[in-house]
């Protein structure tokens, strides 16, 4: 095939652009008619063939970067003070507390270094020079207002660059890259010659199809490893993905899926739970409240919980020893833990095995961080049943997080108000070889169990999920999941 | 949850056995203080509360020394008769009160630095930041038995309080001391103040903010006055039987104080071979158990097939035979008993309004939409203000630590319209979907509000229109078996005139001004509706 016959529609039109005199990549692009991508693409490919020269001419550019601009529109934090100086003397502290401490330590900076003020015992008194710019614009407003607009640095004044300059990083400077193309001698001979630039078809239309002008049309190649604009998919958000992967599982084992208000009464957050109402869990730092009370339970209920607390009723326990406020019981909360919903489903159990689920949000009074959230999901199975004990839990925690992917699972004790025996379920970290804490487990008080009306044992489990999907997800922040960056979330 | 710092050395020699790092981690780990870290000689042990005694160095040391089997079975601890008394008089803010005395007392630094630590540790977490019990420790040599507690006037009575440079009335230690000023809230609207003074009315302490300089301990000082006051007898009690032990291990001789009404008092609880088998699942005889419950610290003995304990004063937390049993399973060794194929047949089942959103996400992904997720709590300005809507009904929260989380969310738009914001800089079209919970204020339910499913869709490119986002509600609406019925409405953060409500929802193209509160700078046309 000869150059001739090799070239592209693009670059036979670029060719006879150039024959016609034109050079800037910008005319060529008018001329053509073609998006600069593809002339850029053309002329490249003309320049390895041999036919065209390539230029490129480096302009270097100044603009003001987001703390210039804001000097700009704000104006400079000694203007700021200086407007404030206007109304009268001030001391350090209130120029602080007019301005912000930020701006203000920057302002004094300059008004001293501009030898505008001088401070005496705390005092920002103005110099004359500082008096005759109250109105006036300095130096450097003057250069600020030069610069509104991006400008090439060669059309900018040494001086007043020196200005800008001497302020810190207020300033961007960009590169742009102008490219003019020349025809080579070769490239000059074949346009002398004669280039016919019939149309190549880029797209095999349906009119082409059926009429069979396929045959004669030439079906232009396409670079094939050129790259393409991204197609975006739907997915579930990666919280979603775990939250259904885990609700599977429980549904796979038999569990049935329950929900429960997440405005909660503490009796069933709480005192159903044989939470004591002295518990640091219960106080305002940890818990949400919400105004108003809530609708009391059954009074057979409230009075075996309230016996429960106070001398251990018929459960066999000495109770906490204090005396149990019902009013304290029906304060609304954001429902701290999913447990309220599985207490919830215990009190209306009725027939044995019993298996029930729970994954939904919960809240937390917390103050947002990178480690915290004041709300977030936890995961709570329970199976209630007469012989049921620690050695099926434990059963049932090793096929769960088998389930979950994990091979190596191990049971440390631990605490938790509303179990005992309880543990810790630790999985082993083959990465990090370590082990590491998942959730919580135990078998519930017989002080819960029993004031709720059920005899049998009840074998609880959950844990929180964030941590865990971090940990998988190799996140340092666990805010990342609520932030919904598209960016994140596509690439996920 | 407390955390205590051990050194590992001091701890040895408590235990009276070297045991490699590595392994006396491991059984701590596995008596259920799970330690937190390991930093050169200094572990740091996680105390769960219900096991307070744990709080002490001490008390770590001899729970490990019956757990490794070193010293099995209760440790006896005897007061001897008293030398000193005092006299308690009603004190209405703070009710309860008991002494004890440690007599040579061998001070050294490990003793001071545990002795700081369970105190801090105790006040913290057991003694709900003082209010509920506070100790005091005192050089008994520097005062005047007999000692009184009684409560007393603000300006009555002055004293040096520790740190400090001057004598202070008890207003004065509650408004200038550092401790008074910390920890004035528990005695907030109290008129007569609780004291502690000796025989020449020279003050002790004044509960439960701070002591007097003239009693502090120092390394010079040999026979220590403990006291501990509070609010529930049983809490002050225990409080004073975990630091007697701790002086106890230390060397120290024990002593009552006469009127303090403090006694070391064992406890009972008693189990059998059948309520063990029914809670753990494995066969234990009651000999077995006995002696695992020596491990733990416990006296047992059987008596046929059930054992009876007797539990140390310090444990307070045996409230019931299942925390017996729990101590025979922590022996026993969580890792050896032996996990059973739990075999509980029974049918699962998805929520049904799980099962619909379910539903609804699949289908909405199918329509290449994001699925999205925020946050419920939210504030005024977002979901109101910004929205140009009036502030409705709402539940509200009592005590949020911050402003951006003052009430529960409504509806869904307002978040999503955020995320859109939040994501202005990324390639569109932006078409984002959430399927999640709001909260309604509703007087006839359970709790005065309903946890209701919204779907809320949000689609965002320039060029976006009605006419889009009716396309989409027409095809989901097929899709789960419904006819789409719209008509003619009007929302303030929609544009009027392209506004439709139908059965469940509405949708619309926002207004422009919504647009600019957000900050987002293509239109968006959105549709919310409830799941029901």
């Amino acid at each position: 095939m000869s150059v001739k016959e090799s070239l592209h529609s693009h670059e036979k039109r670029i060719l006879l652009a150039l024959g016609k005199g034109l050079s800037s990549e910008e005319d060529i692009i008018a001329e053509t008619g073609l998006a600069p991508a593809s002339v850029m693409h053309a002329s490249l490919w003309l320049y390895s063939k041999g036919l065209v020269g390539v230029k490129e001419d480096h302009a270097e550019y100044l603009e003001l970067n987001d703390e210039g601009l804001e000097y700009l529109r704000k104006g400079l934090p000694e203007r700021l003070a200086l407007k404030t100086l206007k109304k009268g003397e001030l001391s350090v502290g209130d120029l602080s507390d007019s301005i912000g401490a930020d701006k203000s330590r920057i302002a004094v900076t300059w008004l001293m270094k501009k030898r505008f003020a001088v401070i005496e015992g705390g005092v920002i008194r103005l110099t004359p020079e500082g008096r005759e710019h109250l109105d006036a614009p300095t130096g450097e407003e003057k250069a600020l207002e030069a610069l509104k607009e991006r400008r090439p640095v060669s059309s900018i004044q040494k001086d007043l660059l020196k200005v800008l300059e001497s302020r810190g990083k207020i300033l961007k400077r960009s590169v742009e890259t102008k490219r003019s193309l020349s025809l080579t001698a070769e490239g000059k001979a074949l346009v002398k010659s004669g280039i016919a630039v019939e149309d190549d078809v880029n797209v095999l239309t349906p009119e082409m199809i059926k009429s069979g002008s396929w045959r004669v049309s030439k079906l232009r190649a396409y670079d094939v490893t050129a790259v393409v604009p991204r197609t975006f998919v739907g997915k579930k958000h990666p919280l979603r993905a775990t939250i259904d992967d885990i609700r599977r599982i429980f549904l796979e084992m038999g569990f049935t899926e329950i929900k429960s208000p997440i405005v909660e009464s503490a009796f069933w957050n709480f005192d159903a739970l044989f939470v004591p109402q002295d518990h640091p869990g219960r106080e305002l730092q940890d818990t949400f409240y919400v105004p108003g009370e809530a609708k009391p339970p059954a009074k057979q209920l409230v009075s075996n919980v309230k016996k429960t607390h106070e001398d251990g009723w018929k459960t066999g326990s000495t109770g906490w020893g204090y005396e149990w406020n019902a009013r304290t019981a029906l304060e609304r909360v954001l429902r701290t833990h999913t447990t309220a919903a599985t207490c919830r489903a215990l009190a209306e159990a009725k027939e044995f095995p019993e298996k029930v689920f729970c994954v939904d949000r919960v809240f937390r009074n917390e103050t947002i961080d990178y480690k915290h959230l004041a709300e977030f999901y936890q995961v709570e199975g329970i199976l209630i049943d007469k012989g049921a004990t620690l050695a099926d839990l434990f059963g049932l925690l090793e096929e769960f997080y088998t389930k979950m992917g994990y091979e190596d699972v191990r049971f440390r004790p631990a605490y938790f108000p509303y179990t005992e025996p309880s543990m810790e379920v630790e999985v082993y970290d083959a990465e990090r070889k370590q082990w590491m804490e998942l959730g919580g487990a135990g078998v519930f008080r017989p002080e819960v169990t029993k004031p709720l009306g059920v005899d049998a044992n009840v074998l609880a489990w959950g844990q929180g999920l964030e941590r865990i999907v971090m940990g998988v997800e190799g996140l340092r922040d666990i805010r990342t999941f609520y932030r919904n960056d598209l960016n994140w979330i596509r690439k996920e | 949850m407390a955390v205590i710092e051990v050194n590992y050395n001091d701890l040895c020699s408590l235990i009276g056995k070297r045991f490699k790092q590595e392994e006396l981690v491991e059984r701590i780990d596995m008596m259920g203080a799970p330690v937190d870290s390991a930093d050169g000689d200094v572990l740091r042990v996680e105390v769960f509360p219900n096991r307070p005694d744990l709080l002490s160095v001490e008390g770590l040391a001899r729970a490990l020394k019956s757990f490794t089997g070193i010293e099995k079975g209760l440790r006896k601890y005897r007061l001897a008769a008293p030398k000193i008394s005092v006299e308690v008089h009603e004190v209405k803010c703070r009710p309860f009160a008991a002494a004890a005395v440690a007599r040579n007392v061998n001070i050294t630094n490990d003793l001071i630095q545990s002795l700081m630590q369970v105190q801090e540790k105790l006040h913290d977490t057991f003694g709900r930041k003082r209010r509920k019990v506070s100790i005091g420790v005192y050089d008994m040599d520097t005062a005047k038995p007999p000692f009184t507690y009684k409560a007393v006037k603000a300006g009555e009575i002055s004293f040096v309080p520790l740190d400090y440079p001057g004598k202070l009335n008890l207003k004065e230690v509650l408004e200038k001391h550092p401790k008074g000023v910390a920890f004035a809230g528990i005695l907030d609207g109290v008129t007569e103040y609780p004291v502690w003074v000796d025989a020449n009315n020279d003050v002790l302490s004044f509960p439960p903010i701070i002591n007097s300089e003239q009693t502090r301990v120092t390394e010079r000082s040999k026979n220590l006055f403990i006291d501990v006051t509070g609010m529930d007898k049983a809490a002050v009690h225990s409080a004073l039987c975990i630091l007697v032990c701790l002086f106890a291990d230390r060397g120290a001789t024990i002593e009552a104080v006469k009127g303090a009404g403090f006694a070391l008092k064992t406890g009972k609880m008693a189990t059998s071979e059948d309520a063990i088998k029914n809670l753990l699942g494995v066969e234990v005889s009651a000999k077995d158990a006995a002696s695992l419950l020596e491990r733990m610290g416990f006296d047992a003995k059987r008596k046929g097939a059930r054992v009876e304990a007797v539990v140390p004063a310090y444990r307070t937390d045996v409230m019931h035979e299942c925390d017996l049993i729990e101590d025979i399973a922590i022996a026993y060794g969580y890792d050896k008993l032996k996990p059973r194929r739990p075999m509980f047949p029974s049918i699962g089942a998805r929520h049904p309004v799980e099962a619909r959103a379910d539903r609804l996400r699949e289908l909405l992904i199918g329509f290449s939409f994001q699925d999205i997720m925020t946050f419920m709590l939210t504030n005024e300005e977002t979901h109101y203000k910004k929205m140009r809507l009036p502030e409705g009904n709402r539940v509200r929260l009592s005590n949020a630590v911050s402003t951006e989380t003052a009430m529960v969310r409504t509806t869904l738009l307002p978040s999503m319209l955020d995320v859109l914001r939040a994501n202005k800089h990324q390639s569109y079209p932006q078409q984002l979907f959430e399927v999640g919970d709001v909260v309604i204020p509703d007087g006839n339910a359970e709790t005065g509000a309903r946890t209701v499913k919204h779907v809320c869709i949000v689609l965002a490119d320039a060029g976006m229109t009605f006419t889009r986002m009716k396309s989409v509600a027409v095809e989901l609406f097929r899709e789960l078996g419904k006819d789409l019925e719209v008509k003619p409405d009007d929302r303030p953060f929609f544009i009027t005139g392209r506004c439709a409500s139908f059965d469940g929802g509405v949708m619309g193209e926002i207004h422009p001004e919504v647009l600019n509160n957000f900050g987002i700078e293509l239109p968006v046309a959105a549709l919310e509706l409830v799941l029901t």
